[in-house]
């Protein structure tokens, strides 16, 4: 086997504790936690080794009793083997590459894999095992459970690939009945391997033994039908006393999430205050726990030898589940509707002519002089709305930009105030603040009293397009103001001072240093500003006078006429032009990021 | 020279920012009817307005839109920023957060046309003769104000150590336990601003309720777009005076909690560096 230098490191620091042992078991066992904790470089290891730390906090544990008769009882190398397969192969290696694997590929990886007992098994699926296990192997998994039972795959037939993969743990259950004398020294030569012997089996004193006879790591395990009660488990470990086994391991079998739920509770508060030399394990939810520290969610992988496969943990909670469901009903279903109603007609007959109409309308318009032009009608509106977004993204860009850098480097209060200042207008209803420039920019209103009080010409603004984006960049402005100044903020400033100490000036500073880095914050702004303009349909009804109609005014239009297929239609294709935009600016900007421009 | 020309700039962009507030301001002290002559102090159109039972019930009916939106996204964003915090799996973690973030990079106008058409096909299936009332706005509310609860409440688990509600549970704590002791204290600020944001949203929300309210229940905003159709008496500017202030008060209570959190976190950083 190829070992690394640090399992070999490793393996060198456990022989010598273990040596310890014998003389000082406290202090050894205590110095060896701490170092662990002190080397550990992951939340795994650490996770671990926190655990071992809570065990050991009380003086007279018995905890301590553990490893003394285990030290004693058991075989050196399989302790060292078993343990840093399980410790360091497991959860620490494997969990890192568990880890890697997760986040490249974005689905769970279990630690472990329990293989089931099942009657009656295809002969080749023995064969399958080994090539199971290279596959968990693979993906980080060191260490397998096996449960041994009667016609399903023979323990004979698992020594061998224990051997083969050396680095990996293997814990067999045996049912009863399984374990005969003859297994014994296969077992007991196999340090990688645990053999569990069942409770319920006559013979298990007799094999415990043996087994102990011949140095061997072993455990006491028992299948529940119910919720095991602490009276119970207290017995269960006593007898795991008597017999010399250390660990003593509780499997669900048929019970409800209730008697496990219940089981699991047991096992952790005799952990906490155990009672006999002896530590309790509950199959199902501690391999969990330790799926949780590695994963994040836990998931219990559970293999049959025919080939099933079930997993039953707990991935997405509950409660996001209802936002799911939430966001398809009222936000994914309600946007196929569109769809839906854009390809229909009235009677729900599948049509194309909503969207041709869009495309072909054409109605003619009176000019000054008299004749007549005929257009297109909603392709103007549309083509008119796309002109009058573009210019106020623009004109809230040329003054977004510099306010945003101004207010970024004033001082910290100021730039508290200035933005609050920035944000209260936003939280003014839009309806009102939209009626309030109709009334400064009547030909009788406010600004008009200003120019003529000042002497000056007064000036037609309102129902022309400049009142329209007057309306569209003063409702729209904090939107590229917010994104903008929140990135320059962060801004490092040193950048801007090497660039200076470079021979930079003023202004190449701003081109190359500080527009670049705040482009993600420009984006931003722009989509904030581009989308709500362009599908606005209030602002130019009531500073255009009516006369400029934008393509959020003909959807309203067609919904107040109850024409809903025909407003669909239109929803439709500004929704789609609007996705095709986005994806644009997506593009072009991580090209413009993340590519290109090493000049 | 160059500073000076600044700062005019900027007070000039702050003039542009409140000049319509500040003359809706004044004018709804005005004694007369016009909206461009100031002809005498009163609080004429603040009586007016408590005299209009139409407006009044619009602001009836917005708080209670508001308070039941608030309410309901507020508990279903902090449930779901807690499952998304705890999320794994990278492509269901895609797909939740692009469904998020649908209903605030859509314009609103396709967000509440959506909902109409549903809302108004399910009300057909069931022969319904107007399917649009309280409850389809109150999902719409809540659908769009769920995200912004999501996204202030999510940053503020993830900056939680992850360890401490495991700590609880290893002290003994069940997990709801662990949950109501350690983990709601950490996320409250970011529910007090997510359903602050939820109420003034849903408040303002002028473009969807539009779309998904029918004439048995009318907002506050959609009942002003209809005073707006016709000329306008002061009495609305009194009206947007009222809701202005009111707005304010929230959100300097907003950015005391806001600030108040950075306190705390600076002094928790303190004390653990002390320490």
């Amino acid at each position: 086997m190829n070992k690394s230098a640090q399992r070999v490191l490793l393996e060198a620091l456990l022989d010598q504790s273990l040596r310890g042992f014998q003389a000082a078991p406290q202090r050894e066992l205590r110095r060896l936690v701490d170092l662990g904790e002190t080397l550990s470089q992951n939340p795994v290891q650490q996770a671990f080794f926190d655990f071992a730390q809570g065990c050991l906090r009380q003086q007279d544990t018995p905890f301590f009793d553990l490893f003394r008769t285990l030290t004693q009882n058991v075989n050196h190398q399989a302790i060292k083997q078993l343990g840093l397969n399980v410790g360091y192969e497991s959860w620490s290696r494997g969990a890192q590459r568990i880890q890697a694997q997760e986040a490249e590929q974005g689905h769970h990886i279990p630690w472990t894999l329990v293989f089931q007992s099942e009657r009656d098994i295809p002969p080749q699926a023995v064969g399958r095992l080994g090539g199971v296990l290279a596959q968990g192997r693979q993906l980080g998994l060191h260490t397998f459970f096996f449960h041994i039972s009667e016609g399903g795959v023979p323990a004979a037939a698992l020594l061998p690939l224990a051997d083969e993969f050396s680095d990996c743990a293997f814990v067999l259950l045996f049912a009863p009945g399984q374990l005969t004398p003859e297994l014994v020294p296969k077992l007991a030569a196999r340090p990688n391997v645990m053999a569990f012997a069942s409770a319920l089996d006559q013979a298990a004193a007799a094999r415990a033994k043996q087994l102990c006879e011949r140095r061997a790591l072993y455990g006491l395990w028992a299948p529940y039908t119910r919720g095991v009660t602490a009276p119970e488990l207290e017995a269960l470990t006593r007898l795991a006393w008597e017999l010399h086994a250390p660990m003593v391991l509780l499997a669900a079998e048929g019970c409800g999430r209730e008697g496990a739920e219940q089981t699991a509770q047991v096992v952790q508060q005799l952990r906490q205050q155990p009672r006999q030399p002896v530590f309790p394990v509950e199959l199902g939810s501690d391999l969990l726990f330790v799926d949780r520290i590695i994963s994040g969610t836990g998931q219990l992988v559970q293999v049959y030898p025919s080939g099933r496969v079930t997993a039953n943990g707990q991935s997405a909670p509950l409660c996001l589940d209802g936002h799911t469901l939430w966001a398809v009903l009222f936000i994914v279903i309600p946007m196929l509707f569109i769809a839906y109603y854009a390809f229909t007609d009235n009677n729900f007959n599948f049509t194309t002519e909503n969207i041709t109409r869009f495309f072909t309308s054409v109605s003619s318009l009176r000019n000054e002089d008299g004749t007549v032009t005929e257009v297109h009608t909603y392709l103007l509106i549309f083509l008119r709305s796309l002109k009058l977004a573009v210019l106020s993204t623009i004109i809230c860009l040329l003054i977004g930009y510099p306010m945003a850098y101004r207010i970024a480097h004033a001082s910290k209060r100021a730039q508290k105030i200035m933005m609050t200042l920035i944000m209260i207008p936003m939280w003014m209803n839009f309806l009102i603040r939209t009626y309030a420039w109709m009334t400064i920019l009547q030909d009788a209103g406010v600004l008009n009293r200003f120019l003529s009080a000042a002497g000056l010409p007064s000036i037609h603004i309102i129902g022309t397009e400049g009142a329209v984006l007057i309306g569209m960049v003063y409702d729209y402005l904090p939107y590229m103001i917010l994104p903008i100044y929140s990135v320059m903020v962060k801004m490092d400033l040193s950048l801007l001072e090497a660039a200076r100490d470079l021979g930079c000036g003023s202004l190449s500073v701003l081109r190359r240093v500080i527009f670049p880095l705040s482009l993600p914050g420009v984006i931003s702004g722009i989509t904030m500003v581009l989308i709500p303009s362009i599908s606005t349909f209030y602002i130019s009804q009531k500073l255009g006078n009516g006369k400029f109609f934008l393509i959020g005014d003909a959807i309203e239009g067609q919904y107040v006429s109850n024409n809903l297929h025909f407003a669909a239609a239109m929803a439709f294709i500004l929704m789609v032009i609007l996705l095709f935009f986005m994806a644009l600016v997506k593009y072009s900007t991580s090209r413009y990021l993340y590519g290109g421009e090493a000049k | 020279m160059k500073k000076a020309t600044s700062r005019f700039l900027t007070a000039l962009v702050y003039v542009f920012l409140f000049a319509p507030i500040v003359i809706l301001l004044i004018f709804s002290f005005n004694d007369s009817k016009s909206l461009s002559v100031f002809s005498g102090f009163s609080f004429r159109w603040y009586t007016e307005l408590v005299k209009d039972r139409h407006t009044l019930e619009a602001v009836r009916n917005t708080l209670v839109l508001a308070a039941s939106a608030t309410a309901i996204s507020t508990v279903m964003g902090t449930a779901a920023a807690w499952g998304i915090d705890r999320l794994r799996s990278r492509w269901y973690r895609t797909v939740v957060d692009t469904v998020t973030d649908i209903p605030m990079t859509n314009p609103d106008i396709i967000t509440g046309i959506s909902m109409m058409l549903m809302f108004v096909f399910v009300g057909r299936l069931f022969g319904a003769r107007s399917s649009l009332n309280f409850w389809t706005l109150l999902i719409a509310h809540v659908t769009f104000c769920l995200p912004y609860v999501i996204l202030q409440v999510l940053p503020k688990l993830q900056q939680m150590d992850r360890a401490l509600p495991e700590a609880a549970m290893d002290l003994g704590c069940t997990p709801l336990r662990a949950f109501f002791k350690v983990e709601l204290p950490e996320m409250l600020p970011g529910i007090v601003t997510g359903a602050i944001m939820a109420f003034t949203l849903s408040l303002d929300d002028f473009v969807i309720s539009y779309f998904t309210s029918g004439t048995g229940f009318q907002t506050l905003p959609i009942r002003i777009y209809s005073m707006t159709k016709k000329t306008v008496t002061p009495k609305m500017y009194a009206l947007a005076t009222i809701i202005f202030f009111i707005t304010l008060t929230l959100l300097l209570i907003s950015n005391f909690i806001e600030t108040a959190d950075e306190e705390n976190a600076k002094q928790k950083c303190k004390k653990s560096k002390a320490d």
